[in-house]
């Protein structure tokens, strides 16, 4: 394992987690019409959650494999699967703000912006290493 | 006309002047997981990175590398 798979891992644990906080902080929202959901603090917690698991993973996952990342050399291969990776998170982020834009323009309520927003960010991390996890164990795919 | 890069890296790195994987990564400067991904066909290496695999094997650069046209 080196640093860019420990990351990528990383993050697969953080941001599920984070979705799942912030659906969990919300569930009693949706009983209301979404003009008065209180959606900021589930926001704000489910960022604060996935920092959290993100630094306690990373030491625990650090700590598992101090061995094979002392030994890990980044050269040609890792710099191309990580710019592969980032290149699919950037069209979550990408699809996240078209689609804010257009939730503003059709002046929706401030949630589903907030939504948009939230969600395509969290799925292009996940997309993102997912990928890159992929790649590392079956070979690079453009 | 797609063509894919194909080598017998395995071959030529185990046959007379026998080398680990490792050695043969440090020798070019790359991780050990790259030579058995290139050795497995899972990646294709850089012009630059296959050079210094074949002047660290000292080989010619298309005993170990050729491109296969499909």
């Amino acid at each position: 394992m080196n640093k860019d798979q420990l990351s990528s891992s990383v993050q697969l644990i953080a941001i599920p987690i984070s979705i799942a906080v912030f659906f969990y902080l919300m569930w009693g929202e949706f009983s209301k019409p979404v003009s008065e959901y209180e959606f900021v603090w589930p926001i704000l917690w489910a960022v604060v959650s996935s920092v959290i698991t993100a630094i306690v993973a990373s030491i625990v996952l650090s700590i598992i494999f101090a061995d094979q990342l002392k030994n890990s050399v980044k050269d040609e291969r890792d710099k191309r699967i990580h710019s592969l990776g980032e290149y699919y998170t950037m069209g979550f982020y990408v699809l996240g703000g078209v689609l804010a834009l257009a939730f503003a323009m059709l002046q929706l309520d401030y949630f589903w912006i907030a939504l948009a927003v939230f969600i395509s960010g969290a799925l292009a991390n996940l997309t993102g290493s997912l990928a890159k996890l992929f790649m590392y164990r079956f070979g690079i795919f453009e | 006309m797609s063509s894919k890069l194909q080598n017998k890296l395995r071959e030529v790195r185990t046959g007379s002047n026998p080398m680990t994987q490792q050695q043969l990564a440090d020798l070019v400067g790359v991780s050990r997981q790259t030579i058995i991904s290139i050795e497995s066909g899972r990646y294709s290496p850089s012009l630059e990175l296959a050079i210094k695999i074949s002047e660290a094997l000292d080989y010619d650069l298309k005993q170990i590398f050729w491109l296969e046209k499909n």
